[in-house]
């Protein structure tokens, strides 16, 4: 044997020892862990799962513990499927105590099965017509169906007992879906809120300057409200968004930098990396990928208005974005959807299916110009802009 | 529609991370079921406490330290039944897997029915008391990544129809995956020309000539062929069962690389008579290559080796079809001009010029 050739030979061998050595970046299958240090998981430092059944007040106050850890975890699924499981015992009685009621209420709604929550809600200030949450609770699930005027009155019954900043937003909020966002900007305005309503009040407001086409304003109001509050996703999302609008889509991605960001955060952040032509897409727009297949295999409805956009804007597949967005609407009818449908029958051409939004545009005086603009059939002159 | 105590989930979409979910596939052979269970290490910790020291940092030998109590949770949470009978469950070794959402535990399931499988009554009930929203996500018959029924807090049973594959079937299966492999890999191809291409030649000072007995040129082309088969077995099978786990990029470029060094050596040779070496040290890059697609039958337990079998059984047919083609007409050709002074500079210049192309575009 010549030395080339044993030359050869032992350079594939060598070349097959580095790879047993090198470490596998590829582990797309069931892997051991060389070393009993690696680490594999972070987990929350203490998770102490009661071994024993819970009393009616414990279980409130568990699952409430975990509907607040997981509002500060963008809404972690995991941390709400464990709520409702805290409350497994009542879960499918007819009549749970009250402190059940309502938490159950609020999962429901979560998991956007609006009207099985109303349901509680109306059992609720039924039988405690003095339960302010289940009251201010009640006006949003009427105004994501839609309901605009029992919001209204459901608003109403918070006077005297709540404090005065909740009322005023409860109105604002009806108000800003029903053609009236100045005036509602103007209402709530002339508030004082304490701190811990600061962020709260920043963000709508920032929302009814966006829904009145004032972006300028509705962009340093949600800067703002990110200040008083960073860890608040849902202005976050809408900060993001009027940047995209407003053609600075690398301040929009710029927002979720080195933040774990929950799916619809992600959805965003690859929008804004795409519109920035940023190099950071590929990576991104992968981990999406991953994280809807995933929701996908698991059978999720829960995130057409989400899955909608995806289909649209990235995957390309018009048919599939209008048949999400048409059914996001029959489920829930807040402006954001309303987008996501015009958007969706516009690349599809098909303003038929737009027609339910512009029912609804025309019936709310709904003002944002962004949407009027999508609408394909534009309302008149008396249907735009403010009512004074 | 933002609300200040208890409503913010409501736009925001609830999707979050990722709700949980377990993944459990099965593969069905004869009266032999054979598959394998993910569950996430976070979801596990919440039922079992595996964070020994309480860092909130997960290390693999707090999980294993919890390996028998794992185990109780994991066969108590699942049944298997087949009429009124049932299949005895066993839990193979521990290992791990990367899913979107974070590491999971994974665990090999064999079983064992009465009787031939055709129909089975599943039962999971993993978790559904601690998390009222997760789901056991069923694969059956290895339709990995294909459809998946889900177990749910209400759904904690479910029937399961079995396409049962016996064991000729599944190296039958394997077999014609070979064959394919073979045939739309055009780096395997391309190597394997580029090491057949000069066996009907030989080497007289700085050129070329053709070998003028049938049988020299037979004893070339089987030591190339037997000496790639070998090498590629070797490492296929120590991919396909664990044994290493190489990066899949840098195979990708090392095949690349292989295919432009075979053809470089009809061009400059450096070893010109003992080609059967390139074969074989090159040859092992490509058995890491061909791991993925053992992947892709979704082979799994003690079954796997038949699917190793049979895939490796494909390729090689494929690869002796190719041969007992090309090697003829090579030897037709092999005294003509054409071959000598155009198929082979540049047939060898062309393969040469994709491989560096490829190891451009792979890198």
């Amino acid at each position: 044997m010549n030395r080339a050739t044993l030359f050869v030979l032992l350079g594939g061998v060598a070349l097959t020892a580095a790879f047993i050595f090198a470490p596998g970046a590829d582990q797309s299958g069931p892997f051991v862990p060389k070393s009993d240090d690696q680490v594999l998981e972070q987990v929350p430092k203490s998770t102490p799962r009661p071994t024993t059944p819970l009393t009616v007040d414990e279980a409130a106050v568990r699952a409430r513990q975990l509907i607040d850890e997981a509002r500060k975890e963008g809404g972690d699924p995991r941390l709400l499927g464990r709520a409702q499981a805290t409350l497994a015992p009542w879960w499918a009685d007819a009549s749970p105590p009250p402190q059940i009621r309502i938490l159950r209420a609020t999962l429901k709604q979560s998991f956007h099965d609006f009207e099985g929550a109303l349901v509680d809600l109306e059992a609720q200030v039924a039988a405690d017509p003095s339960d302010a949450q289940a009251w201010l609770t009640r006006a949003t699930v009427l105004s994501v169906l839609a309901r605009y005027p029992e919001a209204q009155a459901s608003c109403e019954k918070l006077e005297g007992i709540s404090n005065p900043v909740v009322v005023a937003v409860c109105r604002a909020q009806v108000m800003g879906v029903t053609g009236r966002a100045k005036e509602a900007m103007t209402l709530l305005e002339s508030l004082t809120p304490a701190a811990e309503e600061r962020g709260w009040v920043l963000s709508v407001r920032g929302e009814l300057a966006h829904w009145s086409g004032d972006d300028t304003r509705a962009e340093a109001t949600l800067t703002q409200a990110l200040t008083v509050d960073p860890n608040d996703t849902y202005s976050r999302l809408l900060l993001a968004q009027v940047l995209l609008d407003g053609g600075q889509p690398a301040r929009a991605a710029k927002l979720f930098e080195g933040r774990a960001v929950n799916d619809g955060e992600l959805l965003m952040q690859v929008l804004a990396l795409s519109a920035a032509k940023s190099p950071d897409y590929e990576t991104k727009r992968a981990e999406l990928d991953e994280r809807v297949a995933a929701n996908r295999q698991r059978g999720e409805t829960l995130h057409q208005r989400e899955e909608s956009r995806y289909a649209l804007a990235l995957e390309g597949d018009v048919n599939k974005a209008l048949e999400l967005a048409v059914k996001n609407w029959a489920v829930q009818k807040e402006p954001a959807d309303a987008r996501v449908l015009l958007e969706a029958a516009a690349a599809a051409k098909s303003p038929q299916a737009a027609q339910p939004v512009v029912k609804w545009l025309a019936q709310t005086n709904f003002t944002q110009p962004k949407l009027n603009q999508l609408s394909p059939s534009p309302r008149g002159g008396e249907g735009r802009g403010e009512r004074p | 529609m933002k609300h200040l105590l208890l409503v913010i989930l409501l736009a925001t979409p609830a999707l979050a991370h990722k709700g949980s979910d377990a993944y459990w596939t099965l593969t069905a052979s004869n009266t032999a079921l054979s598959g394998r269970l993910d569950v996430a290490l976070k979801d596990l910790d919440l039922l079992i406490g595996l964070d020994g020291n309480g860092d909130g940092k997960l290390s693999w030998g707090e999980v294993k330290a919890k390996e028998s109590p794992l185990r109780e949770t994991l066969t108590n949470a699942l049944a298997i039944t087949q009429g009124a009978q049932p299949c005895p469950l066993t839990l193979g070794s521990l290992s791990v897997i990367t899913h979107s959402d974070g590491t999971y535990l994974a665990t090999p399931v064999t079983a064992r029915c009465p009787a031939a499988i055709t129909e089975l009554e599943l039962k999971y009930e993993l978790l559904f008391d601690v998390d009222a929203q997760h789901r056991g996500l069923l694969s059956v018959s290895g339709t990995a990544g294909g459809n998946w029924s889900a177990f749910t807090n209400n759904r904690r049973t479910q029937t399961a129809a079995f396409t049962s594959i016996g064991a000729g079937e599944q190296t039958g299966l394997a077999f014609l995956e070979g064959v394919h492999h073979i045939a739309i890999g055009w780096d395997h191809l391309c190597f394997l020309f580029a090491l057949l291409l000069p066996s009907v030649l030989r080497r007289a000072g700085a050129d070329w000539v053709p070998r003028p007995a049938f049988k020299p040129t037979l004893l070339d082309v089987a030591k190339v062929v037997t000496a790639f088969t070998v090498a590629h077995s070797i490492t296929l099978g120590l991919a396909a069962f664990g044994v290493i786990n190489p990066n899949g990029k840098w195979v990708e470029v090392a095949i690349a690389v292989s295919v432009a060094l075979a053809a470089f050596n009809n061009l400059v040779p450096f070893v010109p008579e003992t080609r059967w070496s390139l074969a074989f040290s090159l040859g092992l890059m490509h058995g890491f290559g061909f791991v993925s697609a053992i992947r892709d039958l979704g082979a799994a337990g003690p079954s796997m080796w038949l699917s190793v079998f049979g895939f490796n059984l494909g390729v090689e047919a494929g690869q002796l079809a190719i041969v007992a083609a090309f090697v003829p007409v090579a030897w037709l050709l092999r005294a003509r001009p054409v071959y000598r002074a155009l198929l082979m500079p540049l047939g060898s210049a062309v393969i040469l010029g994709v491989a560096l192309f490829w190891t451009w575009q792979r890198i």
